[in-house]
């Protein structure tokens, strides 16, 4: 799990922070929300590294290494929410 | 709309409260929409539904109009920020107050709200990380205020630009078999 600092997001300029649907990923969309004036609050990142994103024409199923981290992924989140809900800041 | 128009309007200061069915109502306050009968489709689609009062706008005659955000619009953070779309403008008499200690369930309440966002492409293979632990997390019982929603949003530019990312704290789940670097959800 990682919590990205999120006041080292650039806001983009006007020319740059056009919403183009096929390049959206976390990061330009924590800029362009941040551009349009919304409110970031906290954003912690639940992950797995993948094994593989499948051949150029794509893959639809998770690898089995990354498959059988789901269950631990789930738990973990479970876990943050409970604490967040605790008021547990420390993590 | 001309400039003395906007003068006229401007005026017209929002209001800090209102008596509603002989109750005191102001913004933060949460009322029930029961929109007139000669509502549109919108009006269709809001009535009996919870919201909280945003502001209490007056129009040039003097006519009170009450600015809701509905509870259940997944848009509502944008109505809160007052910007168009996701506010609804309402007769006081179309509002009805609801009992303070139902009002008071939401607006003072300390728990947080959180988003469990899946963020991944299923056609990229692992990329579908997040899609699938979501998928999972719906299936099962969270607490209120709590939501597992799938984002369609491309979750692979973490496993590239992860170390351009300035990260406050840093850790890992290690999956199985796998050497955990980058974070997909």
């Amino acid at each position: 799990m990682i919590e990205p600092e999120l006041n080292s997001f650039d806001v983009p300029d006007a020319q740059q922070s056009s919403a183009d649907a096929h390049s959206m990923n976390p990061i330009n969309v924590i800029r362009m929300a941040k551009a349009m004036g919304g409110e970031l609050k906290r954003i912690l990142l639940v992950g797995c590294e993948p094994a593989t994103l499948g051949p150029e024409g794509g893959q639809m199923g998770l690898s089995e290494p990354v498959s059988s981290a789901v269950d631990e992924a789930v738990t973990l989140v479970e876990a943050l929410i409970t604490k967040i809900r605790n008021g547990d800041e420390s993590q | 709309m001309n400039e003395s128009e906007w003068r006229l309007l401007e005026d017209k200061a929002p209001t800090g409260s209102l008596t509603i069915a002989g109750v005191d109502v102001k913004p933060g306050h949460r009322v029930r929409l029961r929109p007139g009968k000669r509502g549109d489709v919108m009006d269709i689609a809001l009535a009996g539904k919870t919201a909280v009062i945003e502001s209490i706008e007056q129009d040039y005659e003097g006519n009170f109009h009450v600015c809701v955000v509905a509870d259940d619009d997944p848009g509502r953070d944008i109505g809160i920020m007052r910007q168009p779309g996701h506010r609804f403008f309402f007769d006081p008499e179309e509002v009805e107050p609801l009992p303070r200690d139902e009002a008071a369930r939401d607006t003072d309440s300390q728990t947080p709200t959180i988003l469990i966002a899946g963020i991944g492409n299923i056609f990229l293979g692992d990329d579908a990380f997040g899609v699938e632990v979501v998928q999972r997390l719906s299936g099962r019982k969270l607490p209120a205020r709590v939501k597992a929603v799938e984002f369609g949003i491309r979750g692979s530019i973490w496993h590239t630009r992860c170390s351009t990312v300035p990260i406050s704290r840093f850790w890992w789940t290690r999956a199985p078999a796998v050497e955990s670097r980058a974070a997909f959800m």
